[in-house]
Order: structure tokens, then C-alpha cells, then sequence
């Protein structure tokens, strides 16, 4: 252990560093890219890579690369058995060449052989893949030792916790998008509303036809010319609409009286 | 992504490259490296070396830009060489298993 101190001294200031970067939220691609550098440089790796998985497509996107060349593949599909025996097995690194019992490394046992990767980590935050990190071999040449592997799921824990932080807000941003949009939708079914309210108003009296509409239509336009905010426009606009709804309560016969509206003078 | 030399450029011809790290060096600092390393293989330069005289720290994220700067070394054919390492660099160097893939000067 002592001999290895100045390792451990060496990983633990990348891990102090990694926290900071991904709880300073800076632009997502810059944290992960930074992340893996803070990783590959903490141990001495060679080359890798950081996933986002979807499980939607059940695919694991590359977010950032170092020294895998352009022929890795940028996505990787995940079937469910995969998927489960990750979850099984935690955030823990899975050494690539001894998991070829599972089809995730059989289908790309020629890729990770080409770039030698040698660990694969699958990212859980919260019983959910959210990622993977792929990692090549050491500059040293030595195999990975279990302390390694551990900084290694240590330093994956907080890259995990940014892509997992990055997916709750892009769902917040597409929930408040839909919210926007039914707001959106509940005010024009409002304006079409008082419209058709206006409309009714109109009905009752054929010498006034037109009328509440016209209002309506005139307010809104001299609001407006008077600079009026957006929502006053639309207020003013609503009252002139409906500045005779009352009309709607009143019997015809009496919109309809020729003559002064008196006790003697009732209309039939 | 990878990092591809113009085969135009006639390597032989081409003397050895000094880039001079800082003194502190760091994610900003080991890109400028890196793409000064990189200009200078794709001008087809064959011997990259890096002095470290004025270089006191280096973090991880820069260990990560000089194993990339390696790898593009290699891949281009080109030897890359570590000048004047204070004892602690080079000691970190060491440790990481750096200085197997460079010479140290």
C-alpha cells in the first residue's frame, strides 16, 4: 500500500477534480470530455471512451472518445439480455474479454480488440443504465489492479451522476415544452370561447348584429396602437367581446322594446 | 477523430520540433501542446521533443493530452522525447507508465 501511495495521492486529486467539473455544470459534451481526460490521465489509459444510453433505442452513444479512431463505432446496440445482467451486476467494471459469454461483447469483440479495450463500465445511477465507459490499456502495460477498477467505478459514479443530471433535465425541458404548448392550445380554445360567446350576444338582437364582435375587435386594435402589453391587449380585447353578455340573460322581447322599459308599460 | 499526417510532406527532410511546456500544466495548456504537436507532424516532423525545464505541475487532465499526443506520435511514425523532467514529473511519468513510450533526454 505504501509503495502505491503516491498513486492513490495521484487518483484521488483526479477525483476531486472530477467532482468539481461535473458539479460546476458547465457545457455537458466539455464535462464528459474533461471527464475522460481526468480519468484516462488518473491511471495512465491509453484510450476510451464515455457512452449515453437510451433506453428507448437500447443504444450506447458515444459522447466523447480518446485514440479509438474513426473506425469504433459511435453507437452500440444493447439487447435485453445485456441489459439485465448489467443491472445484475452493478456499476462495476467488466473485464471485455472475459464477458464474451454475453452478446454485447461477442457482437463487438472485433472493435474492442482492434483498440484493445480491455474493461467495460456500465454507468447505474439509481437502478437505470445511464451510460458506459469503454477503456483501453495502460500506458504501463500491466493489467488493471482491483484498486484501479475501484477508482475507476468511483471516478464512473460521478460521470454517471452528470449524464444522469443531464437526462432529468432535458425530460424537464421537454415536459415544460408540452406544458407550453398546452398552454398554448387552452388560450386559443379561451379566445375562440369568448368569440362564440360574443357571437351568441350578437344573435339575441338582429339590430345590433355584428356588435359585440365589432367591439371586440376595435379594442383589441386601439390597445394595441396604445402600446399596451400583450396581456392587457387581450383583457381589453375579452372585455369589448363580452361588454353585453348580460344580453344573453335578458328575454328577447325586452332587447327587442321600441319604447321606454316602465311598470306600466310591460312588453308582451 | 483520428489523427491523420499529410503524406505529401517529405518526412526525412524535416528537422526535430521543440514545444515548451509551461510551467503549470493543465487542460488549457496541454491542448496548446497538443496542437502544436500536431501541426508539426502533419508538417512531417518525425522527432517531437517536449521540454518540461520551466514545467513544475502537472495534472491529470494534461497526462491524458500527452498520452494522446503519443498515440498521434506513433500513428504517425514520429518519436516523441521528454527534456528536462523535474524529478517529481518524472516521477509521475514513471508511475503512469508514460515514460515507456518516449525517450527521456
Amino acid at each position: 500500500m505504501i509503495e502505491q501511495s503516491p498513486k492513490l495521492i495521484h487518483a484521488f486529486g483526479a477525483l476531486a477534480e472530477l467532482g468539481q467539473e461535473v458539479a460546476n455544470k458547465n457545457n455537458f459534451q466539455e464535462t464528459i470530455r474533461t471527464s475522460l481526460h481526468l480519468l484516462s490521465g488518473a491511471l495512465g489509459i491509453m484510450r476510451g471512451g464515455v457512452a449515453r444510453y437510451s433506453r428507448y433505442t437500447r443504444e450506447l452513444n458515444m459522447l466523447a472518445i480518446r485514440g479509438l479512431g474513426d473506425e469504433f463505432p459511435l453507437s452500440l446496440t444493447v439487447c435485453s439480455e445485456d441489459e439485465r445482467q448489467f443491472l445484475a451486476s452493478g456499476l462495476n467494471a467488466i473485464d471485455a474479454h472475459a464477458a464474451r459469454v454475453l452478446p454485447f461483447f461477442q457482437v463487438y469483440a472485433a472493435s474492442f480488440e482492434r483498440r484493445n479495450i480491455e474493461l467495460f463500465v456500465p454507468l447505474i445511477i439509481r437502478d437505470e443504465i445511464v451510460g458506459g465507459l469503454f477503456l483501453g490499456e495502460k500506458a504501463t502495460g500491466e493489467p488493471y489492479s482491483s484498486y484501479e477498477k475501484e477508482i475507476i467505478c468511483a471516478m464512473g459514479r460521478h460521470i454517471g451522476v452528470a449524464i444522469s443530471q443531464r437526462n432529468l433535465l432535458a425530460e424537464i425541458e421537454r415536459r415544460s415544452d408540452e406544458n407550453r404548448k398546452l398552454f398554448e392550445d387552452l388560450r386559443r380554445t379561451y379566445a375562440d370561447t369568448v368569440k362564440a360567446f360574443a357571437t351568441a350576444i350578437d344573435c339575441k338582437d338582429k339590430y345590433t348584429e355584428g356588435h359585440s364582435v365589432r367591439v371586440g375587435k376595435y379594442t383589441e386594435l386601439i390597445a394595441a396602437e396604445l402600446e399596451w402589453s400583450p396581456d392587457q391587449v387581450e383583457g381589453a380585447a375579452t372585455a369589448g367581446y363580452l361588454h353585453d353578455v348580460g344580453k344573453l340573460t335578458v328575454e328577447r322581447k325586452i332587447i327587442k322594446l321600441r319604447t321606454a322599459l316602465t311598470r306600466k308599460n310591460p312588453p308582451n | 477523430m483520428s489523427f491523420d499526417v499529410d503524406p505529401s510532406v517529405e518526412a526525412a527532410s524535416v528537422p526535430p520540433a521543440v514545444v515548451i511546456a509551461g510551467d503549470y500544466l493543465n487542460k488549457l495548456t496541454g491542448e496548446k501542446i497538443e496542437r502544436e504537436c500536431r501541426t508539426k507532424l502533419n508538417a512531417g516532423v518525425r522527432k517531437i521533443v517536449v521540454d518540461f525545464s520551466q514545467t513544475d505541475v502537472i495534472n491529470s487532465i494534461a497526462v491524458s493530452i500527452l498520452l494522446g499526443v503519443i498515440d498521434d506520435a506513433r500513428n504517425a511514425g514520429a518519436s516523441v522525447v521528454f527534456s528536462d523532467l523535474k524529478p517529481e514529473s518524472a516521477e509521475l511519468f514513471d508511475m503512469l507508465g508514460l515514460t515507456k513510450h518516449v525517450t527521456l533526454q
